[in-house]
């Protein structure tokens, strides 16, 4: 599986946790390279950025020690673009959960369309119902007309902190028949 | 403080195919305080089998059901708000946070409906399970304003168990009312059918369906056996040996599964005798019923059974199928009618005492008006939704995550 945004490792730790079959997860963050430039641009909110190092120690001492960690630092506009084309096709699930900008978003569904496997599963987070200015909503509304792909959504919750409602969105690939 | 219209946010996984008592007790819950005046929302996933058993109650049409995934909009703009989570122990667990959002979101009280935990059930139990499969519980106890339980019994386990709670959470007990409108209506009509109401499966050990096998003895010969199963029914090759072994003695083998109230109590109504063999429950609403309608029952002794069936109900060390079979055939020869304990019954479980007692818990759960959420708690909530979401997909679809 593949993550975007790691950031303090809390919900790779649940994965490996939960996913006893996984074998390899890879995931992408800036980690302290995130500039406060980047953090209002990709609007990363409470999401202070946490060291590579301490992350990589929590989840190596997570892992069951069956399952390949890498850990990539570094802008997913050129990581997760080199990555793509040297693991085409490889990945079953890809979790969304980088910058909010609505250019990050587009960059990174541009890459998992590459890296799922045909029965792979792209989740989205970050899908908010009444702001378009950021997070994956104006790019699952254009993915809902696209009949090569499957759109699911989450139920909505209301976010009273930030006053957003909030959901997330699965897509796979409408060839898939699941 | 409640009165006079609090808006009840009753959540609750009713999609099981199985009964559940917890369930049931959370639908008991809504029609009683509809019936007190205030607004209830039963927020579930299909509507449950049992819903339209309670009809003919004069608050029933006024419960909302809502049945999607995504919370339901509050019909007032009221400042005094209840979740009341019924929980359950399998996936999917994103309602448990999601219910606990709609509590932040709205400054609600929280109220866990307890109905068993972990060292109770382990204690009794013939088969132990893990103490995890109650993770969810406690996550709910651990930011509850009240913890209901259903018996005395399950209140003092839950005291030891829920040790996590808030030092102001209320910790009480009411036993659930019994459907006593639809009792009084169903049919009468005495026949000489024993009747066991009962699950089987290997999840079901501790409902003791298959101790039932081992007490059959002459006493059935002329009678009919009537199982009352869920609707998972039970496997073929037991019902087999369920009909062989009535067949040897003379008697009948009948099953219904997934009855009404109405056609429950017809058959309670009928019965000359209830056997209950369980090892474990939360309050054990068929002792109950069988006591309410005056039919004599044998049960093994369960310290939560004697909460109410001191007097009615005739009670065998756990496990002793002999001791069962005697006193069936004992009870079966017996002509005095046994022991008249309706009124007994009526005054502890019936619906008017029932709805009293918890308008009474819930107006102490919210004497202090709106409750305050931190920020941080707030987004703990959300992120555990996100990621339980996720994860109750994923287990359903990706091989990665069974």
């Amino acid at each position: 599986m593949i993550e975007v945004g790691v950031w303090r490792g809390d919900r790779a730790i649940q994965f490996l946790s939960l996913a006893r079959n996984l074998t390899w997860y890879a995931g992408f963050d800036l980690f302290e390279g995130m500039d406060s430039e980047t953090f209002a641009s990709e609007r990363m909110g409470a999401c202070h950025p946490q060291s590579y190092e301490d992350v990589k120690q929590r989840l190596d001492t997570a892992s069951n020690g069956n399952c390949r960690i890498d850990l990539v630092q570094g802008s997913t506009h050129s990581t997760l673009s080199d990555f793509a084309l040297k693991h085409a096709g490889t990945f079953d699930f890809i979790y969304l959960d980088g910058g909010h900008s609505l250019e990050t978003i587009a960059n990174d569904w541009n890459c998992s369309k590459q890296l799922m496997s045909d029965k792979g599963l792209v989740v989205f987070d970050d899908y908010y119902l009444n702001d378009t200015t950021r997070g994956s909503k104006p790019l699952i509304d254009d993915l809902l007309s696209d009949k090569a792909y499957r759109v699911r959504f989450f139920p909505v919750v209301e976010d009273i902190i930030d006053d957003l409602q909030i959901t997330m969105v699965t897509v796979s690939r409408a060839s898939e028949n699941q | 403080m409640l009165q006079p219209n609090a808006d009840v946010l009753i959540s609750a996984l009713t999609g099981s195919g199985n009964y559940s008592g917890g369930r049931y007790h959370a639908w008991i819950m809504a029609e009683a305080l509809a019936s007190r005046g205030h607004n209830v929302t039963f927020w579930g996933n299909q509507f449950p089998l049992y819903g339209n058993d309670f009809k003919d109650y004069e608050a029933h049409k006024r419960i909302k059901f809502h049945g999607k995934n995504r919370a339901p909009s509050w019909s007032t703009s009221s400042n005094n708000r209840i979740v009341i989570v019924v929980p359950h122990m399998e996936r999917p667990f994103g309602r448990y946070y999601a219910a606990l959002l709609e509590a932040a979101r709205f400054g609600a009280r929280v109220v866990l409906l307890n109905f068993e935990s972990p060292n109770w059930f382990n204690s009794m139990s013939p088969e132990r399970r893990p103490e995890m499969l109650w993770d969810k519980w406690r996550l709910v106890a651990q930011h509850a304003d009240g913890i209901l339980s259903s018996s005395n019994e399950g209140a003092r386990f839950a005291s030891d168990y829920y040790n996590c709670r808030r030092s102001d959470c209320l910790l009480e007990y009411i036993h659930p009312a019994i459907n006593s409108k639809v009792a009084d209506s169903a049919s009468e009509g005495r026949s000489e059918q024993i009747i066991a109401i009962t699950r089987f499966g290997n999840s079901n050990k501790h409902k003791g369906g298959l101790d039932m096998l081992h007490v059959l003895g002459p006493w059935i010969c002329g009678r009919q056996l009537l199982l009352i199963l869920g609707r998972n029914g039970m496997e073929q090759s037991i019902k087999m040996l369920f009909e062989k072994r009535c067949y040897e003695y003379g008697g009948e083998l009948r099953i219904l599964q997934g009855i009404s109230d109405y056609q429950k109590f017809t058959e309670i109504k009928r019965s000359r005798l209830m056997l209950f063999l369980s090892y474990f429950e939360g309050f054990g609403y068929p002792p109950v019923e069988a006591m309410y309608c005056g039919v004599p029952c044998i049960a093994y002794d369960l310290p939560v059974l004697r909460e109410l069936g001191e007097t009615g109900v005739t009670f065998v060390a756990r496990g002793d199928v002999n001791a069962v079979s005697a006193a069936a055939s004992r009870i079966l020869s017996e002509t005095s009618p046994p022991t008249n304990v309706r009124s007994f019954v009526e005054q502890q479980v019936g619906f008017e005492a029932y709805a009293t007692k918890l308008d009474r818990f819930l107006k102490e759960i919210s004497r202090d008006g709106k409750r305050h959420y931190s920020d941080r708690l707030h987004r703990k909530w959300l992120w555990r939704w996100k990621f339980e979401n996720i994860a109750d997909y994923l287990s359903n679809r990706l091989q990665l995550f069974k």
